[in-house]
């Protein structure tokens, strides 16, 4: 008779439920670590911690993927994140000049290099300097304000003297990809990118490296936090992450472990 | 291909109890506010609208600041020993927070319609303000409140921006489906994004179909049971 009671009623029973039903299944490992880490390394890293975890049994590894300012916002905020993996120095710096993170824990994971692409069948471009010419009339890059690879693309050009005058025909994507599609499709007569990403298109040459010592290294650095509750498993993690068995797997993604 | 369902049940369990959590309140809320007229009612509309008109991953921010454990409400939380931010009833709140208004607005508008000639006939007949609300408020009002139901579902199930930043992207634990397909499409694997994309389009179909089965019965059970006070006017 009272449509608008019995709703209520089994919304109540429907919603209670929720927390009735078995969150997880029992017999959890004792020590949990959730790991912040750059998106870019989501294939690679969830094939490490499967490994991780199989040699740690006591150890079961939470990874939360995402861009790297954003992790950096949320451990500012009190985010219970045991380890940080981010995709460039800055964010970790910012952590560390805010003393969020563990001493001596900082670790280079993975380095790249910048390279200049252009479109496989195309040889108008020769190196930087043709970046200025007319006939380029789009050039490809990361924005610098969010894209990592965008900043040291910006870095270079003006080590080299030339931001000011290709800054007009620079094209700014979302994400190192788009950088990479635009070139292939031939919307850009040249693109920056990380080397390994132009390995993975065959729709791209590498007209030339970047010169030594126009941008700062390009290093993926992990650290344990400060506020981690399991600091030893924590450590031991981000040591096996800079091993020899991990660096196996980077290396499998097209990733290049660092040299140090 | 391998497909985790985790998400799937995450995002489910996200969004009923977000959209219950919104429904009590929304219509709380509402309820609470019609008859009140002022400017600064009108102060109040906005702040809960707010979440409405801003970006998603503002709002975001903004709880992330608030419930952190630095923040003004979280540290009384981590005091006592408890954390929101990266767990599963983060992705509750978020939906909630960013699904409100929608429940909001219209359950007030529904409650605005009311005849308040007959709430009040039925306070002079004895009724209780409960009974005035359950029995006659309520179900007249129903059609409105079921609107703002399917959206705050609709709204809560497709919650991305709000969420990523409260409740972060663990699997297993936080990742919801939206999450789960902007991933996805972020390290390349197409196949798995359009799968769930495909799930979603299900789900959001299956339940805008059995909203709109369930009002049809709704009505003709009103029908019915009107031609039946009718015969028998004392309701014997």
């Amino acid at each position: 008779m009272k449509p608008a009671r019995t709703i209520a009623a089994w919304c109540v029973i429907a919603w209670m439920g929720l927390f009735l039903a078995p969150a997880r299944p029992a017999a959890r490992p004792p020590v949990r670590l959730t790991v912040s880490a750059a998106a870019s390394l989501k294939d690679a890293l969830t094939a490490i911690d499967r490994d991780f975890e199989r040699s740690y049994p006591d150890v079961q590894i939470a990874p939360n993927f995402g861009a790297s300012g954003t992790l950096q916002l949320q451990i500012e905020q009190g985010a219970p994140v045991d380890v940080f993996v981010s995709a460039a120095p800055q964010q970790m710096d910012a952590l560390a000049a805010k003393n969020l993170l563990l001493a001596d824990t900082r670790a280079n994971l993975l380095e790249n290099e910048l390279v200049l692409i252009a479109p496989k069948d195309s040889n108008v471009v020769a190196g930087f300097g043709d970046l200025k010419r007319a006939y380029v009339r789009v050039i490809a890059a990361g924005d610098p304000r969010s894209v990592p690879a965008g900043t040291y693309a910006q870095q270079v050009l003006t080590a080299l003297g030339i931001y000011n005058a290709v800054k007009s025909k620079m094209t700014l994507a979302t994400d190192v990809r788009q950088v990479l599609a635009d070139v292939e499709t031939g919307s850009a007569e040249a693109g920056l990118v990380y080397s390994t990403d132009a390995a993975i298109s065959s729709k791209v040459r590498v007209v030339m490296d970047a010169p030594a010592g126009t941008h700062q290294p390009i290093v993926y650095p992990a650290a344990v936090l400060r506020s981690s509750t399991n600091p030893d498993a924590a450590r031991e993690f981000v040591k096996y992450l800079a091993g020899p068995a991990a660096r196996e797997v980077f290396s499998k993604y097209g990733f290049r472990p660092a040299t140090k | 291909m391998h497909l985790d369902l985790s998400p799937l049940w995450i995002s489910l369990k996200t969004t009923f109890a977000a959209t219950a959590l919104v429904l009590v309140l929304g219509v709380a809320a509402a309820s609470w506010r019609t008859g009140r007229q002022s400017r600064w009612w009108e102060v109040f509309d906005g702040v809960l609208l707010l979440p409405l008109v801003l970006p998603p991953t503002v709002v975001g921010f903004f709880l992330l600041v608030l419930l952190g454990r630095n923040g003004p409400l979280g540290s009384l939380l981590w005091r006592i020993g408890a954390s929101l931010v990266f767990s599963w009833p983060a992705t509750v709140i978020a939906a909630t927070v960013v699904t409100f208004p929608l429940m909001y607005l219209t359950a007030c508008g529904a409650l605005d319609q009311i005849d308040a000639g007959m709430l009040e006939a039925a306070r002079t007949l004895g009724a209780s303000e409960l009974e005035v609300f359950l029995g006659i408020a309520l179900p007249l009002a129903w059609p409105g409140i079921l609107a703002g139901t399917v959206l705050s579902f609709a709204r809560s199930l497709g919650e991305f921006g709000a969420t990523l930043m409260l409740a972060g992207n663990i699997h297993g634990r936080t990742e919801t489906i939206p999450v789960a397909i902007f991933f996805d499409m972020e390290s390349g694997d197409t196949g798995a994004a359009l799968a769930w994309a495909s799930i979603v389009l299900v789900i959001s179909l299956a339940v805008l179909l059995a909203m709109g089965a369930w009002t049809r019965y709704q009505r003709a059970y009103l029908v019915r049971d009107f031609a039946r006070t009718k015969r028998s006017p004392r309701g014997a």
